[in-house]
């Protein structure tokens, strides 16, 4: 009788256990639509079924094609079932209609190519729920790529969890080799060697210095032996230089009234609240009363300045890479080296990031929410990554026509079978207007670029090809930064009103310190009076603007 | 009652014509104007305006305790102050047009001086910019006069003069559209009388034209002094740079940096209230005053 028992104990514990483990099954079924293809990769939407994605298109303002007519475009439309119905805007307008969308609450299913700030994440995803967060709909069934994604890059996880613990977008993790990603520093300003040999220097300055008594020797060059009516020993576009600069004062940020890890002092600082800012004044009001930066530095326009660039008048260049506007001589330039100082004696490049947040935004009202993550977590597979960076391979079917697709180029490197044969100018080119939908759109870049590589039997990553423009200015970069790479600060998650009295004590303390700063820079203000402008800008609450800082990184440590 | 209805009866067409366009008005214009209620409340898109929370006045005591909240006015007062200032030589030029005998002149003057109105505000300011750059013709003029090369959008004290007469030059011609207007309804009696009388042409301008068009002069003028503290954000927000945000630092860019770059339209909603309310203000005093002084007023 007790064995009778217990065998009937033991044969209805099973019964139960599986049909609890049944109802689990079939709840996690039903969370997934019907229309959803759980079974494989692709297709998204299961055969002979169809849906349709309202989707607000922002691409880079070079890009020229027909959006509906891109690879990606088709390739989701014809091999993965989903049909996107695009509204694309343009660059200059987009900040415009994100907040009009916004405040209409008027989205579509996703926002492609604008970005959103962590304040955006706060005020309309955390506080006002108008943004979708991907992570509740994380799961091994529905998003495995993206978990182990999120895994193997902690920092990029950390960095876009929103302060309810949830994360609202997705990271674009960026290649990792030599030249790329984390492997170099911010600074972006060059040497042009021919300067540098008219004037006798051999070897690019390590110290500040040193740096600028290099532009007071360029300064000195006959034009004429430069070829040139005039000679300008810096420019730069959008000020690029000013991280250069500050860097050499130990502060990883280009924006003096903005948060910043200070090398020097190992703490969170405002640099324009900080004793040695003066100096830092003083420095550029040397650059401009010696003629070392332009006369109308303040008032330059861009194309002004790479007319300059392309003429030959400027011995360090302030630009994203020489051959922007020099393209055949990108390779006489070397980039600036870490400039050391007495506040940062080693010399620092603030280190650029292995990931960014990916241009991708899901509205909250979105009835896709499920399909739109599938397809996010097909983008983090090894094929979806390579189709996101490379398009699809030569020769295969998921060309469909539309591109000719990679191949192996003469140096062991990817290159597109489309550039070869002249129909784009560049690899960039190729990658905006024909395969792209965007260029960040969430994937994993550098598994897409090894991906890519491995499908046609390479397994090592090629050297930089030095003749390759776009290579050499990452070489020569990560030849003068490597040894000095210092990590930013992360951008802070804060409440709706420390944001609200941030930007307030911001827009307040920027536009006087700005004003101030370029008034003592080119003399309407005595510079002197350079040590009084943090006391100034104390006195205009600028306390409370450090405290509330401090306060949103109390929790940061490095 | 009978009397309301002849005239329903007698005009409907008129009222037919005008309803199209007090249809646009209450739809346009009156009807978004609950969205005021965004400048008491701690606005969120997703709760819309009945459902979010009410805060009172808590944007405007934001708005005044800001620390550039009287520099900002100022400016734009100053700014504002000087373009009315330039108000009367749309005037002159109307009253100049209308002596040129030649036609085919006339027309080619009207045409020259209406044309920089059709300019885009980037166009104007890139103009501007080459116009006062250290290598442009009033940099040269500069450089001439001080000895010192200085491109004059750096100098504070120069921005209200090229903001207001860089909108002269642009505006004027199309300005004087309204006054040609009313001069063309001079009538050609009291002109010939005045001639018969040996008025010379000034006098005849001054004591018949002028006086002629004065209601609509007067009007304009309320109305201009009706947007006085509205300046325009498109041309200072492009002409300003580091070195003048002394004094181009004004309402319209600092609403502009707050509420579209930072997305805060409770806040911004309640500065543009703030605008409006002085405008207003502003506006029935001066009407006030007029029909005290001319009898001419809006109302």
């Amino acid at each position: 009788m007790k064995k009778r028992m217990k065998q009937v104990s033991a044969v209805t514990l099973a019964a139960c256990l599986f049909a609890a483990g049944l109802g689990t099954a079939s709840f996690a079924a039903e969370s997934v639509p019907e229309y959803l293809n759980m079974d494989s990769l692709r297709p998204l939407v299961k055969d002979g079924e169809e849906v349709t994605l309202k989707v607000v298109v922002v691409r880079e303002a070079s890009a020229t094609s027909d959006v509906n007519n891109l690879w990606m475009v088709k390739f989701l439309e014809e091999e993965m079932n989903v049909n996107l119905e695009i509204e694309e805007v343009s660059e200059e307008n987009s900040s415009e209609r994100k907040n009009l969308m916004l405040a209409a609450d008027d989205m579509p299913d996703l926002i492609l190519g604008i970005p959103f700030t962590n304040d955006d994440i706060v005020k309309y995803g955390v506080e006002g729920g108008q943004i979708l967060p991907v992570s509740d709909y994380f799961s091994e069934e529905l998003t495995p790529n993206i978990l182990r994604t999120l895994e193997e890059n902690p920092d990029a996880k950390d960095a876009l969890t929103a302060n309810d613990g949830k994360q609202y977008m997705l990271p674009f993790i960026d290649q990792k080799r030599i030249g790329a990603g984390d492997t170099i520093g911010s600074q972006r300003v060059f040497i042009d060697t021919t300067f540098m040999e008219a004037a006798g220097i051999t070897e690019a300055p390590t110290t500040l210095d040193g740096f600028v008594d290099m532009l007071r020797a360029f300064k000195e060059l006959d034009p004429s032996v430069m070829g040139v009516d005039e000679v300008y020993p810096l420019v730069s576009v959008s000020g690029l230089e000013t991280l250069m600069f500050m860097n050499s004062f130990g502060w990883t940020t280009s924006d003096p009234y903005g948060a910043s890890w200070d090398e020097e002092t190992k703490s969170v600082v405002v640099p324009a609240l900080t004793e040695k800012f003066a100096d830092y004044i003083k420095l550029y009001h040397t650059l401009y009363s010696e003629g070392l930066i332009h006369p109308d530095y303040y008032t330059i326009d861009e194309t002004t300045t790479r007319g300059l660039f392309a003429g030959n008048q400027v011995g360090v260049v302030g630009d994203w890479a020489p051959y922007l506007s020099i393209p055949t001589r990108f390779d006489d330039f070397i980039a600036v080296p870490a400039l050391s100082s007495q506040y940062c004696p080693d010399g620092m490049v603030t280190q650029q990031r292995g990931y960014q947040s990916a241009l991708a935004v899901i509205s909250a009202d979105t009835e896709y929410a499920e399909l739109i993550l599938k397809m996010f977590d097909y983008f983090y597979s090894e094929e979806g990554s390579i189709y996101c960076y490379a398009g699809p391979k030569a020769e295969s079917d998921d060309t469909l026509g539309i591109v000719k697709g990679y191949v192996l180029g003469d140096n062991k490197d990817l290159a597109y079978q489309d550039v070869i044969d002249g129909d784009y100018s560049d690899n960039y080119a190729y990658q905006l207007n024909g395969a792209w939908l965007i260029q960040k759109l969430p994937c994993n870049r550098d598994l897409g670029y090894r991906g890519a590589l491995k499908t046609l039997g390479v397994d090592d990553l090629p050297e930089l090809d030095l003749t390759n423009p776009d290579d050499n200015y990452r070489y020569i970069c990560y030849e003068a930064q490597k040894d000095h790479l210092v990590a930013g600060l992360p951008d802070f998650y804060g409440s709706a009103d420390d944001v609200e009295r941030y930007t307030d004590l911001y827009t307040s303390l920027s536009t006087y310190g700005a004003n101030e700063v370029a008034k003592m820079i080119v003399g309407e203000r005595p510079i002197e009076e350079a040590d009084q402008l943090c006391g100034e800008l104390m006195d205009m609450g600028g306390d409370e603007y450090l405290e509330l800082i401090q306060k949103l990184y109390a929790n940061y440590s490095r | 009652m009978k009397k309301r209805q002849k005239i329903k009866k007698k005009y409907w067409q008129l009222y037919l014509i005008l309803l199209p366009t007090l249809l646009y008005v209450l739809v346009f214009y009156y009807g978004p104007m609950y969205g005021i209620l965004m400048a008491f409340q701690d606005y969120k898109p997703k709760s819309g305006i009945w459902g979010s929370e009410w805060v009172g006045l808590k944007h405007f005591i934001r708005f005044i305790n800001y620390p550039d909240f009287w520099k900002m006015i100022r400016n734009t007062l100053a700014i504002s102050l000087y373009s009315l200032a330039t108000f009367p030589i749309a005037i002159i030029m109307a009253l100049a047009m209308n002596e040129i005998r030649s036609s085919k002149f006339k027309k080619t003057v009207q045409m020259v001086t209406y044309a920089p109105y059709f300019l885009s505000t980037v166009v104007v300011c890139s103009l501007i910019m080459l116009l006062v750059g250290r290598e442009g013709p009033l940099g040269y003029l500069y450089t001439a006069i001080t000895g010192e090369s200085k491109n004059l959008l750096t100098v504070p004290k120069f921005f209200s003069s090229i903001y207001v007469w860089s909108g002269v030059w642009q505006t004027t011609g199309w300005s004087t559209v309204i006054y040609m207007a009313a001069l063309s309804g001079v009538s050609g009696d009291l002109i010939e009388a005045a001639t018969i009388d040996g008025a010379s042409r000034l006098q005849i301008i001054r004591y018949v034209n002028i006086p002629s068009i004065m209601p609509t002069i007067v009007i304009t003028f309320i109305l201009s002094m009706g947007s006085i503290l509205s300046v325009g954000f498109e041309k200072i927000f492009l002409l300003q740079n580091d070195l003048n945000t002394e004094a181009s630092q004004v309402l319209a860019t600092y609403t502009y940096a707050v509420g579209i770059q930072g997305g805060q339209f409770s806040y911004s909603t309640a500065i543009g209230l703030f605008n409006a309310v002085v405008n207003i203000i502003v506006l029935l005093i001066c009407n006030a005053v007029s029909k005290k002084v001319s009898g001419t007023g809006i109302w």
